[in-house]
Formats: structure tokens, C-alpha cells, sequence
């Protein structure tokens, strides 16, 4: 992204889930000689800077729960319930089937134009 | 009164006619900007017999004007011809104390408007890079201060040139500084931005891929006082220290920025220079460069400093234009997104945060704090590591720790004003049809 516009986590995530592709992009460059050390350094570092991070959010996320209580998850429970039709940590999933939503609308939007460019211009062509 | 000469050239690659009118007191007389050596030499001789032949020139002139004259003719009749890409190797200086030079050569653009009190900074940081500039050309968009005279007193080598009228856009004004262009490569800076003095030494070596048009540096703000340009700094270290490098690994980034750009000057000429049907011209021209099929670079290592807004009036007016500038940016360049591998997924990722994050931040969020569960106002937070552990390890390795400690309050808050201004200028560009298309100064 850039400077300017907002962030709500999902952008975070993103790259997040970019650095975690990237050995499998460099083994395929390595294959066609086109990897080098600094490349895989270079990696090494993000993954470095990840593992912090999830680390991090592993400790938000501990102290949340504590600052919150037990009162708190007893409206998670009720307000995610209509949800996820699941009364047991109902937030936790919702939220992730909510997150899973979010990506595939999104991807499967995008590559929908895509295919659609295809066949206009295979039309065209003709 | 200002005299003025009409400079009337055929030029050759495009054919088209091209008649400017300058002001005299605009050039400052440069003999030290023309080559030193034998070749170069003959080359002016050539350029200004043929000047005197043909008449061009339709005003007599002192002799310092036909330098001028004769240096601009130069660019203007004897554009780089078709060849080779040239990598923009450091080749050793001739003589003992010279900087090394770029092979291609480097012209330096700096279109400025009311910059009097950033200009001279910004041209001497130029002037003390590490490596030989050819041209340094500052582009003075009819200034109402003194940003002209600031400029030429910086030294001889110093060209200033100046529209007959007020070019209205950065673009614009860039655009009329590329018909002064015969350089292999093509910098832009913007007038309140300084440059670490190894910048250009840094950025150049990464157009060592013949398909790489253009190469960006990174961006810290140059004063760091105020809430704004404190929100801006943490902005611009997770920007260009965490997702940019990102980016360029996997060769898309998704803008090259215009204070502090390299280009080859025949790409840029290819792709029509800077276009104006956009207030964001540097995303506009970094997507052209992709769906030309050619490659973006982001250099790390060269840094510049510009001047960021310090107040909310200043801040407005850049966010505005761009989160403006993006929003017509997809709209100019939907199928090239759509088409290019990861750009669309990051497109469509920003995308997203703009939709929700209006939504979230100012209703959901409020609305269960208030009804459900004030903890809920925790979830503003959520994000807080993939933010601050890459800002502050980067601080850290910058000797800068403690002040960006200090600034991610700033930022904070600036995300709030953020979200409104991008969320405003969507709704206003894709719903309410209110398109900006006047370009505001952001400082």
C-alpha cells in the first residue's frame, strides 16, 4: 500500500501471507538461475520479521483477553451466535469465516474481470 | 520588460513542430553545463552555426543568450538517437577531483511553484550528490516568490526555465521540462525535497535490467514536529520499509514516488511523459510502465527528505488529491490491474481496507462499544504489531527509536483522518461523479 490510506489489519495480513510465499517464489527462480544469496537473506530477514510479529499478536491478543474477562466472552458468545449458528466461541469463528469470506469474494471478483478481459478479447479477436 | 527568444525546432523523432517562448531572464548563461570535451564542444559549435544559418533564433542576442541558446538548441535539435539500453554504469571521472559520471548522462527535473523558501536546499543537495548530474533544470511554474532568482543564484549550471503561463499541475510542468531532455535517464524531485548525497549513486545501479524503466527511492519526511508530519513518518517507515520492499520483491510496486523517481527518458517518452487526466500522475505513470510490460524498482538505500505537511489545512489539501489520484487511477487502469499479476491482488487488498475501514472505524466499532461492550474499543488496536514491530525495528536500525516511539500516537490518528478523506474522495469519484481535477500544493 501507500502512505494515505487507511489500514484496517487486512492489508497487514496480506503482506504477511506474501512474505510466507516467498521461499516458494525463490526455489522457483533458483530453478531457472535466477536466485542468489542476498535474495534468500533477504527472505530469511522478512521471515524473521514475521515470526516477531505473529508474536506480538499473540500477546495482543493473550492481554485483550484478559483486560476483557470473562463478561466479555459472554457477549462474543451472543453477538456472533446468529453468525455461526454456534454458540462455542462463536466470535473466534465467525470471525475467521468472515476473514476466509473477505478473501475469496475478493479473489475470486478479481480473477472473475480476468477471465472476462479473456473471452471479450478472444471475441474480439474474431 | 523581459526580452524573449522563440526557440523553433523540427524534432526529429516525433515530428512534431515545437515553438517555446522563454523568457531570457529566466536562463542563467551556463558554460560549465556544456561538456568539456572535444566532442561536446564540436557538438555546440555545430548546434549554433546551425542556429545562426537558419535564423532560428528571432531576436538578436547578447552573447551569454546564444550560450543558452546554444545549449538548449542542442537538446532540442539533437535528441538521443535510437540505441541500445545503456546501464547507467559509473564510469571514472577524466580528471583527478571530478565525480564520477553515469554512463547515458542524468538530467535532474525540478518543477517548483512558490518553493522560494525549500528550492535552494533541494538543488544543493543535487549539486553535492556523489556522482555527476548533467542537467539540473528547475521548471518554474511562474512562481508569484522568488523561487526563480533562488534558483539561479544557486550556480551557473543551474538551468531555470519558466512557462509562458502557469502549467496548473506538477505534470504539466514536468512534462514542459522534458522537451529540454536529451539524457539517457530522466530524474524527478520535487522542489521541497532534499537528497542524501548518495542517493543518485544508490538508485541508478538498479536500472541493471534492460526492462527496468524506472527506480524509486525511499522517502523519510525531512522535519518530524508536528502531529502531522509525525503520523506521516511512522506512514512513511511501515510504507517503505515494510510492504515496498515487498513489493519490489515480487517486482511490483505499486507507485514510484513523484518527489523522487528515476526514469529512462525513452520509456517515459513512449508512455506520453506525465499524464494530466489524473491528480495522481506518479501512480498513473507507474501502472502505464506496467502495462508497457516493463519493470518498477524501489532502491532502499537512496533516501530523500521531503517537506510533509504540518498542519491539518496542508494535509487536507495532499489527501485529498491523493486518494483522488487512486481512486482515477483504477478507473484509467482497471484492465491493467486486473491483468497484472499481484499489482491486482495489492489493488484489490487496498481496495478493500478503504471499504471496510470507513465502516468499521466510524460505526461498527463505536456502535459496539456503546451497546455491547466497551472492550470493544480495544479492536481499534487490532492491527497495533504488523504496525509497530516492523516501525520501530526499522527505527531502531535508523538510530531513531525513541522518536517514532513517541510519533505512533500520531499516527493514530492521522489513520482516522485518512480514512475519512479516502473514503469521501471514493464516494466522490465513483457514486457522486465529483471529480477532482484541479491540483492543490499539499504544503
Amino acid at each position: 500500500m501507500f502512505a494515505g490510506i487507511p489500514a484496517t489489519g487486512i492489508g497487514g495480513i496480506f503482506y504477511l501471507a506474501l512474505v510466507l510465499f516467498m521461499p516458494f517464489k525463490e526455489i522457483w527462480r533458483a530453478m531457472k538461475g535466477e536466485s542468489s544469496v542476498e535474495r534468500w537473506m533477504f527472505i530469511a530477514s522478512r521471515w524473521g520479521l514475521f515470526a516477531i510479529v505473529v508474536a506480538m499478536m499473540w500477546l495482543q491478543a493473550a492481554i485483550m483477553k484478559w483486560a476483557m474477562g470473562s463478561d466479555m466472552s459472554k457477549f462474543m458468545t451472543a453477538g456472533a451466535a446468529s453468525l455461526t449458528g454456534n454458540r462455542t466461541n462463536s466470535l473466534v469463528g465467525a470471525t475467521f469465516y468472515l476473514g476466509i469470506l473477505c478473501f475469496v469474494s475478493v479473489t475470486v471478483l478479481i480473477h472473475g474481470v480476468r477471465v472476462f478481459l479473456a473471452i471479450r478479447r478472444i471475441f474480439a479477436m474474431r | 520588460m523581459r526580452r524573449t527568444c522563440a526557440l523553433i525546432s523540427d524534432r526529429a523523432t516525433t515530428g512534431l513542430r515545437h515553438v517555446t517562448t522563454v523568457p531570457m531572464s529566466t536562463f542563467q548563461p551556463s558554460p560549465t553545463s556544456i561538456e568539456p570535451s572535444q566532442s561536446s564542444t564540436s557538438r555546440a559549435d555545430r548546434v549554433l552555426d546551425g542556429i545562426r544559418r537558419s535564423g532560428l533564433l528571432v531576436e538578436s542576442l547578447t552573447e551569454p543568450a546564444v550560450r543558452v541558446g546554444k545549449e538548449l538548441k542542442s537538446m532540442l535539435l539533437d535528441p538521443a538517437p535510437a540505441r541500445a539500453v545503456v546501464q547507467p554504469t559509473v564510469r571514472p571521472s577524466i580528471r583527478p577531483g571530478d565525480k564520477p559520471r553515469l554512463m547515458g548522462g542524468l538530467t535532474i527535473l525540478i518543477p517548483a511553484y512558490n518553493e522560494g523558501k525549500f528550492v535552494a536546499d533541494t538543488i544543493k543537495s543535487v549539486m553535492n550528490q556523489s556522482v555527476h548530474v548533467d542537467h539540473i533544470i528547475v521548471i518554474d511554474d511562474c512562481s508569484t516568490d522568488n523561487t526563480g532568482d533562488v534558483a539561479r543564484a544557486c550556480g551557473p549550471q543551474i538551468v531555470v526555465i519558466r512557462p509562458p503561463k502557469n502549467c496548473g499541475s506538477k505534470a504539466t510542468a514536468l512534462n514542459f521540462g522534458m522537451e529540454y531532455v536529451s539524457t539517457e535517464y530522466t530524474m524527478a524531485i520535487d522542489a521541497d525535497t532534499t537528497l542524501a548525497p548518495d542517493a543518485i549513486e544508490k538508485l541508478m545501479p538498479h536500472f541493471d535490467k534492460p526492462n527496468t524503466a524506472v527506480v524509486c527511492g525511499m522517502v523519510i519526511p525531512r522535519f518530524v514536529r508536528t502531529m502531522w508530519e509525525r503520523g506521516r513518518y511512522i506512514e512513511y517507515l511501515y510504507a517503505f520499509l515494510f510492504y515496498k520492499p515487498i513489493q519490489d520483491y515480487y517486482e511490483r510496486p505499486l507507485i514510484a514516488s513523484g518527489c523522487f523517481s528515476a526514469y529512462r527518458t525513452d520509456v517515459l517518452r513512449q508512455i506520453g511523459c506525465w499524464s494530466t487526466r489524473t491528480v495522481g500522475e506518479d501512480m498513473d505513470l507507474t501502472w502505464c510502465v506496467y502495462k508497457l510490460g516493463m519493470a518498477v524498482r524501489f532502491s532502499p538505500e537512496a533516501v530523500c527528505y521531503p517537506v510533509e505537511p504540518h498542519n491539518f489545512h496542508f494535509m487536507s489539501k495532499q489527501l485529498n488529491r491523493w486518494c483522488a489520484g487512486f481512486a482515477q487511477c483504477i478507473q484509467v487502469h482497471w484492465q491493467t490491474i486486473v491483468e497484472t499479476p499481484v499489482l491486482r491482488s495489492m489493488v484489490a487488498t487496498a481496495l478493500w481496507d478503504v471499504a471496510i475501514s470507513a465502516f468499521a472505524l466510524f460505526l461498527l466499532l463505536p456502535l459496539l462499544a456503546i451497546f455491547v461492550h466497551p472492550g470493544f474499543l480495544l479492536a481499534y488496536f487490532l492491527d497495533l504489531p504488523t504496525i509497530v514491530v516492523p516501525v520501530l525495528i526499522y527505527a531502531w536500525k535508523r538510530g531513531e527509536f525513541w522518536k517514532a516511539l513517541s510519533s505512533i500516537p500520531a499516527f493514530w490518528c492521522l489513520r482516522f483522518v485518512n480514512t475519512w478523506f479516502v473514503s469521501r474522495a471514493f464516494w466522490n469519484e465513483f457514486v457522486g461523479k465529483r471529480r477532482i481535477h484541479v491540483f492543490e500544493k499539499g504544503h
